[in-house]
C-alpha cells in the first residue's frame, strides 16, 4: 500500500510535472487564442461569463433590394447553365416583396450593452441574401470595441430566434470562433437580445 | 521501514511521471486539434437564377469608379453567362447514405459569380443530427468537384472549422466530405 | 504500489488520447503579398433598390438616405444593395516580380458607402478566406480569416490592408492556428 507521505509526494509531483509541462506548451503560444475576445466580454456587457456576453441591438436603418425583374430574367435559364433543368421551387416566390429568392436585406444596428438600450458597444450590420421559405443567408458584422465578429449562417425576419456560426474576427476578436443567437427582446418589437457564445 | 519509503518514493516517481504523460498528452492534443469526419450526400431539389444584367450594364455607365478603376472593367466576359454579379441558389436534401433513403437535413448554397463561370459560394447545411455548418469559398462550375472551406458551426457544431470536398456522385448526386477540426 | 492502482494509471493513461483537448496551441504564420488590381466589375442596382424602396418589407423606411428631394439618387454612390467585385493579381514582392497567386473580392454595399466584403487569396499553398467591412475608395482596412485550405486548413487570424506604390495594395495576413 503506499504510504500517507509517499501520496502527498506523489501529489505535489504531479503538480509540479503537469505545470511545467503546460508551461513549456504556453510558450509561443496561439494568438487565436490571446485575444481579449475570447475571454471577456466587452464593457458593461450585461452578462460576462468568461466566453459568453450579450449585447443588445436596436435596428437604425434597413434597406431592402428587390431583384423581381432579375429574377423574372433568371427564369428563363441559361440552358448552359442549368443542365440538370432544376425547377425553380414554388416557396421561390412565397414571400413577401422583397423577401423572395434572391432578394436581398441590409440592416444596420446600433448596439448596446444594457437592456435599457442606454450605453453604445458598437454597431452591427446584417447583410442577407434570401433564398426559400423566406429564409436567408446572413453575413454579419458585429464591430464591438476595438475588434469586429463575423457570423454566418441561416436567418428569418419572423420573429423567432436566429442562430449565426461565428467564423472569425479581427482587433480583439481576432481567431474568434462559436455561435451568435439573436432573439427578440421581451416587450420589445424591434431590439434583438445577440447573446455569443465563443470557443 | 526503509522498504515503505522506498515504495514510497517510487509511487511518487511514478505519479510524477504519470502527470507528465497525463499533462503532455492534453497538451499534445491540443496542438494536433482532433478532427472530425462527416460524410452526408446531396441532391440538388431547385434552382434560383438572378440575372443581374440591366445593373451590370447600368454599372458601367453609371458608377462611383475613378477613370483608373473604371479602365478595369473586363472587356469580355464570354458568350454563355452566368455573368459577373449574377446569383444562384440552389436547395439541397441531404441524405446519410449512398442510397439517399436516409434523411440527414437540408442545404443551401448562394453563389455570387465573378469571371469564367466561377463564384464566390456562401452555403449551410442544417443537419438533422442538431446543428449547422456554415461553408464558404470559390467554385469553378466548369468541373464537377470541388473544396471549400468550413468556417464554422452551431450547437453541436459549435466552434468547428475544416472543409468540405464535394464529388459528383451516383443518381444525379454528390458526396460531401467534411473534415472538422475545433 | 498496488496492482489495481496500477492497473487504473495504464487505463487511464491510454484512454487520455481519446479526450478532445480545447485551447488549442497551434502554428503562425504571416505572409506579406501586394495586390495589383486587375478587374473591376460594379453592379447598379438602382431598380432593385428603387423597388425595394416601395416593398420594403422591414418598418425602417432609408428613402432620405439615398434619395433627394427630386426623387434621384444622391451622388454617385455606391448605394445599399450595389455590389463590386475587384479581381487581383498577387505578388510576393513590392517591384512586382514574383508572382503569388490571385484574390477576388466580393463586395455588398450598405449605407454610408461601407461595405461588406468576401475575399479569397488563392495561393501556391492554399486558399484564404477572409470576411470584414471596406469603405468605398478606402486603403487601410482589416479583414477576419474565416478558414482556409491545404497548407491553411484551418486557419484563423486577420489581414491588414494598406496601400502600397503604384496603384497596389499590400495585405499582411497574419494567420494562426495553422496545423
Amino acid at each position: 500500500m503506499i504510504s500517507r507521505r509517499g501520496l502527498v509526494a506523489a501529489l505535489g509531483a504531479v503538480a509540479a510535472g503537469a505545470a511545467i509541462v503546460v508551461a513549456i506548451a504556453g510558450c509561443g503560444g496561439d494568438k487565436a487564442r490571446s485575444p481579449a475576445a475570447t475571454r471577456t466580454a466587452p464593457a458593461g456587457a450585461a452578462a460576462t461569463p468568461s466566453r459568453s456576453f450579450v449585447v443588445y441591438g436596436k435596428p437604425k436603418q434597413a434597406q431592402s433590394v428587390n431583384h423581381a425583374d432579375d429574377r423574372a430574367r433568371g427564369d428563363k435559364l441559361l440552358k448552359s447553365f442549368n443542365a440538370d433543368g432544376l425547377p425553380t421551387p414554388p416557396s421561390a416566390n412565397s414571400g413577401k416583396k422583397g423577401e423572395r429568392a434572391g432578394d436581398s436585406a441590409l440592416i444596420i444596428f446600433v448596439l448596446y450593452a444594457d437592456r435599457s438600450l442606454t450605453r453604445v458597444v458598437g454597431s452591427a450590420t446584417y447583410s442577407c441574401t434570401f433564398n426559400f421559405d423566406q429564409e436567408a443567408v446572413c453575413d454579419g458584422q458585429f464591430q464591438i470595441g476595438a475588434g469586429t465578429i463575423i457570423a454566418l449562417g441561416p436567418a428569418k425576419f419572423d420573429g423567432g430566434e436566429n442562430v449565426l456560426a461565428v467564423t472569425g474576427g479581427t482587433g480583439q476578436y481576432a481567431g474568434a470562433h462559436g455561435q451568435v443567437t439573436s432573439t427578440r427582446a421581451t416587450g420589445s418589437k424591434n431590439t434583438q437580445v445577440f447573446r455569443f457564445e465563443l470557443v | 521501514m526503509s522498504r515503505g519509503r522506498n515504495r514510497g518514493r517510487k509511487a511518487a516517481f511514478l505519479f510524477a511521471l504519470f502527470g507528465l504523460v497525463l499533462a503532455s498528452v492534453v497538451v499534445a492534443g491540443a496542438g494536433a486539434a482532433p478532427q472530425r469526419g462527416l460524410t452526408v450526400y446531396s441532391v440538388a431539389t431547385g434552382l434560383q437564377y438572378i440575372n443581374t444584367a440591366d445593373d451590370r450594364a447600368r454599372g458601367h455607365v453609371n458608377n462611383p469608379l475613378d477613370s483608373t478603376a473604371n479602365k478595369l472593367a473586363p472587356t469580355s466576359s464570354g458568350n454563355k453567362g452566368p455573368f459577373a454579379g449574377d446569383i444562384a441558389v440552389y436547395a439541397l436534401r441531404l441524405y446519410g447514405n449512398s442510397e439517399l433513403t436516409r434523411a440527414a437535413g437540408t442545404a443551401v448554397y448562394t453563389c455570387y459569380f465573378n469571371y469564367d463561370r466561377h463564384a464566390l459560394c456562401q452555403t449551410y447545411y442544417k443537419l438533422k443530427a442538431g446543428g449547422t455548418l456554415v461553408a464558404s469559398g470559390p467554385i469553378d462550375f466548369n468541373k464537377s468537384s470541388f473544396t471549400i472551406v468550413v468556417s464554422g458551426g452551431t450547437k453541436k457544431y459549435l466552434g468547428v472549422r475544416g472543409e468540405a470536398k464535394v464529388v459528383a456522385a451516383p443518381g444525379n448526386a454528390q458526396k460531401i466530405d467534411f473534415r472538422l477540426i475545433r | 504500489m498496488s496492482r489495481p492502482l496500477l492497473a487504473t494509471m495504464v487505463v487511464l493513461a491510454v484512454a487520455l488520447p481519446a479526450i478532445p483537448a480545447s485551447g488549442a496551441s497551434r502554428g503562425s504564420q504571416s505572409i506579406r503579398v501586394y495586390a495589383v488590381p486587375a478587374t473591376v466589375q460594379f453592379m447598379n442596382h438602382a431598380d432593385d433598390r428603387l423597388r425595394g424602396m416601395s416593398t420594403n418589407p422591414f418598418k425602417l423606411k432609408a428613402e432620405t438616405v439615398i434619395l433627394g428631394k427630386n426623387g434621384k439618387e444622391k451622388g454617385n454612390g455606391p448605394f445599399p444593395g450595389d455590389d463590386i467585385l475587384y479581381g487581383f493579381k498577387l505578388f510576393a514582392d513590392a517591384n512586382r516580380s514574383q508572382p503569388a497567386g490571385a484574390a477576388m473580392f466580393t463586395c455588398y454595399y450598405e449605407f454610408v458607402k461601407r461595405a461588406t466584403c468576401d475575399s479569397y487569396f488563392d495561393l501556391a499553398k492554399g486558399l484564404l478566406l477572409a470576411s470584414g467591412q471596406v469603405r468605398f475608395g478606402g486603403t487601410h482596412f482589416t479583414l477576419g480569416v474565416t478558414g482556409g485550405t491545404n497548407a491553411y486548413f484551418g486557419a484563423l487570424g486577420q489581414v491588414d490592408s494598406a496601400p502600397a506604390a503604384r496603384n497596389a495594395q499590400r495585405f499582411d495576413l497574419h494567420l494562426t492556428g495553422l496545423r
